[in-house]
């Protein structure tokens, strides 16, 4: 009788921790989805791919005399996560017809342009804008 | 009878992790299939392209038959790059025509283009993307464009 009463006691006990710990292996498991869910929906890759190509096309679509102010605050944040420097997040090669964004060291994305117009660019780093100019080539 | 009295008490078994496996393996394989494929732009490109060659070749409704002399420069003319042009990444045909007669063709970039587009209609692969309109001038001429991409963009 002892002994049967015993060996329920730790029945119990064994069925209440395989339940705790079946739990607790469930969280975290979807805790870990989680994170790398939203790891990667917040991906560097991604958002330097966007910004280049939005860059390119926007130039190529633009007139001379166009003038044009794009918001890059994201590209920013995203620098300063990964201890990168906002002086190379954007740059516009105009010589090579290019547009290269970077948010971490030794990656980033290019992509080309054809718009044979003269481009003048600058960050204004108060308001996080990148400033693109296009002029006639003359 | 004895194991399935004890089986009510297996919760963490081989199976629950083979199923938390595949899971994980079936989310892991759509994130990156997701954002692992390449955010398309071409189309655009293949547009704006046509869109600019009509742009400079009509003026105020009238084709600008500068176009048909000899010294034409369609690349400073219509704001294209033409190294850009050239790079192998893109194409146009520009085709002018008058009462049904073609006057003038211009052609630049990758010729094979034009037949990959034709054939990207009938065929699955990774063909470049392209972009056909003919516009209408109000002094006779038809401009016909043939524009394409097949710009992926670059890693660095």
């Amino acid at each position: 009788m002892k002994r049967g009463l015993l060996h329920s006691k730790k029945g119990a006990e064994d069925f209440l921790n395989s339940k705790v710990a079946f739990i607790v292996l469930n969280v975290i498991f979807i805790a870990l989805m989680l994170f790398y869910l939203l790891r990667v929906q917040k991906g560097a890759s991604l958002i330097e791919q966007t910004y280049a190509k939005q860059i390119a096309l926007i130039i190529d679509q633009a007139k001379p005399g166009t003038s044009l102010n794009i918001d890059i605050s994201e590209l920013y944040s995203l620098a300063d996560k990964n201890n990168f420097g906002r002086e190379g997040t954007v740059k516009i090669d105009y010589a090579a017809k290019k547009v290269i964004v970077k948010v971490a060291d030794g990656r980033g994305y290019s992509f080309n342009f054809f718009s044979n117009s003269v481009i003048m660019w600058s960050v204004d780093k108060k308001s996080q804008k990148l400033n693109i100019e296009v002029k006639e080539n003359v | 009878m004895f194991r399935n009295k004890k089986g009510d008490d297996r919760y963490i078994s081989f199976w629950l992790f083979l199923n938390w496996g595949l899971i994980l393996g079936a989310i892991v394989v759509m994130v990156l299939l997701f954002y692992g494929a390449k955010m398309d732009v071409r189309e655009e490109e293949a547009k704006i392209i046509g869109l600019k060659l009509a742009d400079c070749l009509i003026d105020s409704g009238k084709f600008n038959d500068t176009f048909l002399s000899e010294d034409f420069n369609i690349f400073s003319s219509c704001g294209l790059n033409r190294d850009a042009m050239w790079n192998g990444d893109y194409f146009f045909n520009v085709s002018v025509f008058q009462d049904g007669q073609l006057k003038k063709e211009n052609v630049t970039g990758v010729a094979d283009f034009e037949t990959l587009c034709e054939l990207s209609k009938t065929s699955k692969g990774d063909f470049p993307l392209c972009y056909e309109d003919t516009f209408h001038a109000d002094n006779g001429f038809d401009i016909k464009v043939y524009t394409a991409s097949n710009q992926a963009g670059l890693k660095i």
